[in-house]
């Protein structure tokens, strides 16, 4: 699944992208195609170099070149579509060949400000070729037209043609009109032979081209993603294995909203192991939350980049797969039961494939009745428990016979201070953290909860009477 | 020389036509004519599409925009590939219109070429900002249509006007209808301790008190006036609109008990959208309107002939309009 579509699926992702300070609209083309690493190899490579770049964004004899790399780069144009035409033996137009020769003239200044920084430069190739060829002055200037360089016929026909420009103002001689047309066609059909003659030299070196284009781009995105690791604290996982496992894991979006409100985040520690894991807790514990920052943590490492956390060990899956409750259902006329069933299916089908996969489900069965809701959770638990996949699943069901790991969010804090609870400071009272837990019973705060929230007294009543009665 | 030298002291200068074929472009040829022998740099661009050497709304001749070597020009990928003019590309930006990105070009020949600039005014300034790095002393701005938003002072400093018989083929109503627009343009201006004050005003009414002080009226824009009709006066006489001002607004004041003492202030002249008719009654009244920006009227040109085939006689028409805009004009046939 290339980025751009990981986008719309995985919560948070587009929050990091947005945030990455990429520079120029080719680098945001190429990072929203990048493909999901499944090889551990390629994504080490690729996480050394984010580390890399790291390393030299935080060494004072490389940044400053880094810095002038940045400015370098937020001048690059996208040439894609040009380097395709070159590509074909098309004949570029003035525009084409302006930009195809500020695009070389960038590469080569890049190139030579990497000259230090090897492992950084070393994908991209010298345009040089490409820069004399559009550059015949050598005035090394971004601006392009077909001067008398590129044939010397030329300026005396201009010379002409301005001389006769000159005489034809004001007026009417055909003769004179006839002379200036001729000269005219003339530079334009010496205009056109060098504009093809320069497009076919051009065609020789559309590899080199190519290649330019995407290691500029990865040199963008490799600064950038660095420049995030360093601001957000993000940390290089340790990649491969078949357990996952996160120390102090947190979801960028939601710690940095807490923060500006002075209040408290606490990162979480998790691991998860091939089979799956069935998690309990407290409204308001967090759940969900967790689902979400191991969904964007899987895909962040995925596609090379380091992730939210202390430290990291992460195994790698072919798919991330999950069944969040969204908004979505009812408009594609389905139930929310029945939305989530088909996701379920599909995970089970997936499952079934063989397919590594790292597996979310939140709240499972949540919308039907607790009799057979505990015993999809149970089936489902024990199904994915012997396939190649690492699954969460959250739920409020108690009972659960399930023969997979489970874990509980410890919940609240007994608040033995006098500090009332509020809507406001809930945060503050409970603990985010992971238990191993046996399954068979389930916090019931679900009342305190929503006492908390300020729901009205003869609700609570009512229902803590119907509790005692039971 | 007419009124180049006047020109000069500008950083951005509009020419603007009152209605299509009111000889904008051959005022433009004339300034660009004089220029090229002046030792200044001087840049070229447009709103929307222009240069096209067919009108295109009333399928009459008109003359093309002949660019002297030197001088820079900005125009649409489109237009720019089908042009005629040797010249050096300097940049191409990542501003779209329908033509294409914008190019950025040195003439290095004289020709004439197709003009197609930005399609909005925010667009157009950052552009003209923009010419700084080409170490540009004058940027013309050619304007498209009876578009006068461009000649806001937010915009270019000076401005051109051209009016002629395409904007009315009988001579006193001509003169009219254009000595309103001047009028607007002649607007006193605030005075400066306010303006920058309301300078850095871009939205809603605020009524001025005596003292000075500012009071937002929480109104969003005159067509909620409405709502607040019995607090408009709570400070004061004095009123600042900073967005369009209409016909009913005029009326609504012209109506006050208070008229002749009301003074409706706006950003410049192209904020007022009121008919003439509205205008002058509310002036009658008593009332006052000033600008805080005024825009400099460096000239008006006339064009006698209209697409329609009138020619009214350019002495007359150019004696009358001189006689009661109180500036000289000019005709840009006789330039």
């Amino acid at each position: 699944m290339q980025l751009k579509a990981a986008l719309a699926e995985i919560y948070g992702l587009r929050y990091m992208i947005d945030r990455l300070d990429i520079k120029s609209g080719l680098a945001h083309r190429v990072l929203l195609a990048s493909p999901f690493i499944v090889s551990q190899k390629e994504l080490q490579h690729q996480l050394e170099l984010v580390s890399n770049t790291q390393k030299s964004l935080c060494d004072d004899s490389t940044k400053p070149l880094l810095g002038k790399v940045t400015i370098k780069l937020a001048q690059v144009r996208d040439i894609g579509g040009t380097a395709k035409s070159i590509q074909k033996g098309v004949t570029l137009n003035d525009v084409e060949l302006f930009e195809v020769k500020s695009f070389a003239l960038i590469a080569q200044e890049v190139k030579e400000l990497l000259k230090t920084i090897p492992f950084l430069g070393e994908q991209l190739p010298s345009l040089l070729a490409v820069v004399e060829l559009l550059d015949p002055e050598g005035t090394r200037i971004p601006s392009f037209y077909i001067s008398s360089h590129f044939d010397a016929n030329l300026a005396p026909l201009r010379k002409q043609l301005a001389g006769l420009e000159l005489m034809l103002e004001g007026s009417t001689d055909e003769q004179l009109q006839r002379q200036s047309d001729e000269v005219r066609s003339k530079i334009e059909a010496i205009e056109d032979g060098v504009r093809q003659r320069v497009s076919t030299l051009l065609a020789s070196h559309a590899n080199d081209l190519a290649r330019a284009i995407l290691a500029i781009a990865s040199i963008d995105i490799l600064i950038a993603k660095a420049k995030q690791a360093i601001a957000d604290s993000l940390v290089m996982p340790v990649i491969g294995g078949e357990t996952t496992s996160y120390q102090g894991l947190f979801y960028p979006q939601l710690k940095e909203v807490l923060e500006q409100q002075n209040k408290r985040y606490q990162p979480i520690d998790v691991e998860v192991n091939r089979g799956s894991c069935l998690i309990t807790g407290a409204n308001m514990a967090g759940k969900t939350v967790l689902l979400k920052t191991l969904a964007l943590s899987q895909a962040m490492c995925q596609y090379g980049f380091f992730v939210p956390a202390q430290s990291a060990h992460v195994a790698l899956v072919d798919h991330i797969l999950f069944s969040i409750a969204d908004e979505q259902s009812e408009l594609s006329g389905l139930s929310s039961y029945g939305a989530e069933m088909l996701k379920v299916n599909h995970i089970v089908q997936m499952a079934k494939k063989q397919h590594k996969l790292l597996v979310l489900i939140d709240e499972l069965a949540r919308t039907t009745n607790p009799t057979e809701g505990r015993a999809i959770v149970n089936a489902v638990a024990n199904f994915l428990n012997g396939c190649n996949v690492r699954a969460i699943i959250t739920t409020h069901y108690s009972g659960l016979g399930a023969a997979c790991r489970k874990l509980r969010v410890k919940g609240f804090i007994d608040s033995s201070g006098d500090t009332q609870i509020t809507i406001r400071n809930i945060g503050d009272y409970i603990d985010y953290s992971l238990v191993e837990d046996d399954g068979t019973s389930v916090p019931h705060e679900a009342l305190r909860i929503a006492q908390i929230l300020g729901v009205d007294a003869d609700i609570l009543t009512e229902a803590a009477k119907q509790l005692g009665a039971n | 020389m007419p009124f180049i030298d006047d020109i000069l002291t500008y950083k951005s200068l509009s020419i603007v036509g009152l209605e299509k074929n009111t000889g904008k472009t051959e005022c433009l040829n004339y300034v660009l004519s004089r220029l090229k022998d002046m030792d200044k740099r001087i840049a070229l661009t447009s709103i929307g599409i222009d240069g096209e050497s067919r009108d295109i709304v009333t399928n009459t001749h008109k003359p093309e925009i002949r660019i002297y070597n030197g001088m820079i020009f900005i125009s649409a990928e489109k237009h720019y590939l089908q042009r005629r003019i040797t010249s050096e590309i300097l940049d191409v930006s990542n501003i779209h219109t329908s033509l294409g990105r914008l190019v950025t070009a040195r003439a290095l020949s004289s020709d004439k070429v197709m003009l197609s600039g930005p399609p909005d005014t925010h667009t157009l300034k950052s552009l003209i900002a923009g010419m700084n790095q080409y170490n540009v002393d004058l940027t013309i701005v050619d304007g498209a249509l009876s578009r006068l938003s461009l000649a806001s002072p937010a915009v270019t400093e000076g401005m051109v006007l051209a009016t002629g018989a395409a904007y009315s083929a009988n001579i006193p109503e001509l003169v009219r209808k254009t000595k309103y627009v001047i009028d607007l343009i002649n607007l006193p201006e605030v005075e400066p301790a306010l303006k920058l004050q309301l300078d850095a005003v871009e939205s809603g009414i605020l009524a001025i008190d005596p003292q000075g002080c500012l009071h937002d009226l929480n109104v969003q824009s005159v067509f909620m006036l409405e709502k607040a009709k019995d607090r408009i006066f709570s400070h004061g006489n004095r009123l600042f609109v900073a967005g369009a001002t209409s016909n009913n607004l005029f009326e609504f004041l012209r109506m006050q008990k208070n008229a002749a003492s009301i003074e409706l202030i706006v950003k410049d002249f192209t904020k007022i959208f009121a008919t003439p008719e509205v205008y002058y009654s509310f002036i009658r009244k008593g009332g006052t309107v000033k600008v805080v920006t005024r825009t400099k009227l460096a000239a008006v040109c006339i064009n006698p002939v209209s697409p329609q085939g009138y020619r009214l006689s350019s002495d007359e028409l150019k004696a009358a309009m001189q006689d009661a805009l109180q500036m000289p004009v000019y005709d840009v046939k006789k330039l």
